[in-house]
């Protein structure tokens, strides 16, 4: 039994290549896992697909060539030519495996490094492969351990906790300005991809009214109701400034229309409430000696991308120590394994020193028979001593050497000196 | 052993709660935080024994010289705390509460620490009242000064665009200016009391409202610059950074109204034997 991997992801792929491969949906999924369980050699398995990466994990009894076996399969179900994906794909076997699972899961080799909803993703995964029954003992488990590894990176570090991306920065910057968003206001001032992004992520922390400024005013009314708010001419904009607590600017004007004298005003009509301005036009929109009046946090595009980049710098520190933890789950996994290798050895050893006592008392019992019942009961104790104590030293010692490197020698040894029966007995746990 | 000698408990417990709370700012776990915060709540439990021990000895209200008085003061300040952390969960403040708190016990530990040796003058109803109203005011000021530090370091890092990991636990600019307006308008009232009944106790005790005395003079200057500090709020709608640092300097006026007149001038606020 031997828990291997094979994927691609964007990494390692375009993505045009990722499209190919990908399951565009869950039934082309579930028939991929069906005529997967079909191969003779994969006993369980399941497919991870998201827009990233597309994954396929495996419990194998039979490691000779099961890479062939699966690239045909994908060249044979998405009807692509080997060459066109072959050299994107990597294989792992073992550890190798078992970490590369954890660390997806945990978000340690998405794109945007500890991203949540990769975790998502691979328990959903997991439930189709569930229902459709290609999981068993193995595969189970090890989902358990990977969920319960990203919930323990997550409790643990601190990876997903720094806003990662330019809108979200600026939620969060305005969190530390008005501690919550409830019931604020916000002016979007122009319209841009980026802008209305951070006024929907603003919305959705509480952000109750939205007042929509553009130079054509159908634009500024279509993206008003689109966000349920209001629409303004782009000539009475000023006069709104004091209303709001958060500017958005995003507009293509070649110089800055919003000064300091026109927030200075604002900001006294406001009576020195404070406001934040977010500044993603190029050129400015905002004079940047706004800044410097009192109550006034004004932020430019490139001071967003700062608190960005130092958000991913924490990240990554946080990786490390998640990195640490996914290591320490690795090795507690692997001597999982291990012990269900150790296990069955222990019991057939048992069973044949056991088969050898039983075998030699029906003998004594037919050379000896003057003897009395209670006589044969001594004696059978007796031998029970003697096999106990013999046993005891090399059973303490495998159930010791289940954790070591090579463990399988002296399994092995062990085996060859019993004379014990080679071959999968792990199957007994099932 | 003596009831003067638990004070160095109390000194002991406010330098480790300031040590705990200082490797909370370096290290920024949470956990430390938790020790730290429990640290400081034992350290107020020590202040309050400490006071009780020393009103059994003494029979007395204990706030009758300046080294009670420090230790009233540290134990309410502490507990403004503590009443804030519930509602606000802000640990931060703490971090720079706790030495004020260890200064305050330190100061208070180089004055004369004998207990019953009161002076007739403080056997009056009118002490207490006094005294409770105008250590009340003073405690929600210290409290103030404090989140008014943190203020100004939250709005320098917001406008410098400063981002670490200490921004995490800093609490938003707009918390901070609520906790320091309650402070400021609730210390004020109780500062105000302590005034007039402390007016009227000097009348009724030497016979005069007024005496000229430098607390008294000092006092007065501190009470028109929170009055002022207050109006600029009220009325003018100052908020933030202006505040911010009126709330600290009339904080420095404070302290120096009630530790440094003690040394520099004689007047009949000073209780201790000479």
């Amino acid at each position: 039994m031997k828990i291997c991997l094979i994927g691609l992801s964007h990494k390692t792929a375009p993505v045009e290549v990722r499209e190919k491969i990908a399951f565009s949906s869950p039934q082309k999924l579930e028939e991929g896992l069906m005529s997967l369980k079909k191969i003779d050699q994969i006993k369980e398995v399941i497919i991870l697909s998201t827009c990233n990466r597309v994954e396929i994990y495996l419990v194998i009894n039979d490691s000779s060539d099961w890479k062939e076996s699966i690239i045909g399969f994908f060249s044979q179900y998405q009807g692509l030519k080997r060459e066109e994906f072959e050299g994107h794909l990597y294989f792992k076997e073992g550890e190798d495996a078992i970490r590369h699972i954890f660390r997806v899961a945990c978000g340690l080799d998405s794109m945007v490094l500890g991203e949540p909803q990769i975790t998502g993703q691979l328990k959903e995964a997991y439930g189709i492969a569930a229902a459709k029954n290609t999981t068993g003992f193995y595969m189970n488990k090890l989902m358990h351990t990977t969920f319960s590894v990203a919930k323990r990176v997550r409790t643990e570090t601190k990876i997903g906790s720094f806003a990662v991306s330019i809108s979200f920065a600026a939620v969060e910057l305005a969190k530390k300005i008005f501690e919550n968003l409830e019931g604020k206001k916000a002016m979007l001032i122009g319209a841009g991809e980026m802008a209305e992004l951070a006024a929907r992520h603003l919305i959705s922390n509480g952000v109750s009214k939205i007042i929509v400024a553009n130079r054509t005013y159908e634009r500024a009314c279509i993206l008003a109701s689109d966000f349920n708010g209001e629409a303004c001419s782009f000539e009475d904009f000023p006069q709104k400034l004091k209303e709001v607590d958060i500017v958005i600017s995003s507009t293509g004007a070649p110089n800055f229309i919003i000064t300091v004298d026109k927030i200075k005003d604002a900001i006294k009509a406001r009576k020195n409430n404070p406001m934040f301005l977010i500044d993603i036009a190029v050129p400015r929109d905002i004079d940047p000696k706004v800044n410097e009046l009192d109550n006034c946090y004004l932020y430019d595009i490139d001071d967003l991308q700062n608190v960005v980049d130092e958000n991913l710098k924490e990240r990554q520190k946080e990786a490390a120590k998640a990195e640490d933890i996914v290591n320490i789950e690795v090795m507690e996994f692997k001597n999982w394994v291990k012990s269900l290798e150790v296990k069955p050895v222990i019991v057939e050893l048992r069973k044949s020193v056991e088969k050898i006592k039983q075998e030699e008392l029906i003998e004594a019992r037919k050379k000896l028979a003057h003897l009395q019942e209670k006589d044969f009961k001594t004696i059978e104790a007796m031998l029970n001593a003697v096999v106990n104590k013999i046993l005891h030293k090399p059973t303490s010692f495998l159930r010791e050497v289940t954790s070591s490197e090579n463990n399988h020698i002296y399994l092995d040894a062990v085996r060859e000196m019993f004379d014990l029966r080679k071959g999968d007995s792990n199957e007994e746990n099932n | 052993m003596t009831v003067e000698s638990f004070y160095y408990f109390v000194l002991a417990g406010s330098i480790i709660t300031s040590a705990i709370f200082f490797t909370y700012l370096i290290a920024l776990k949470k956990f430390i935080g938790q020790i730290a915060l429990s640290a400081f709540s034992a350290n107020t439990l020590l202040l309050f024994i400490y006071l009780i021990l020393r009103a059994v000895k003494g029979g007395y209200f204990p706030v009758t010289n300046t080294h009670e008085g420090l230790i009233f003061f540290a134990f309410l300040a502490s507990l403004m705390f503590l009443f804030f952390y519930l509602k606000n969960k802000i640990l931060i403040v703490g971090v720079f509460l706790s030495p004020l708190i260890t200064i305050l016990t330190l100061i208070a530990g180089f004055i004369d620490k004998q207990t019953g040796q009161i002076l007739p003058i403080l056997e009056s109803f009118w002490f207490p009242i006094h005294v409770i109203s105008a250590f009340i005011g003073n405690a929600l000021f210290a409290l103030s000064f404090v989140v008014s530090l943190v203020y100004l370091i939250e709005n320098f890092r917001l406008k410098k665009k400063k981002f670490d990991v200490l921004g995490k636990i800093l609490p938003s600019i707009t918390t901070l200016d609520t906790i320091n307006y309650l402070c400021l308008i609730y210390g004020f009232p109780f500062l105000t009391l302590g005034m007039i009944t402390g007016a009227i106790w000097a009348q009724l005790a030497i016979g005069s409202y007024w005496n000229n005395d430098p607390k008294e003079i000092w006092s007065l200057v501190t009470w028109f610059l929170y009055a002022a500090l207050l109006h600029t709020r009220l009325i003018n709608g100052w908020k933030g950074k202006k505040i911010a640092i009126l709330s600290i300097l009339a904080f420095l006026f404070l302290v120096f109204s009630f530790i440094g007149v003690k040394f520099l001038f004689k007047g009949y606020h000073v209780f201790e034997q000479r």
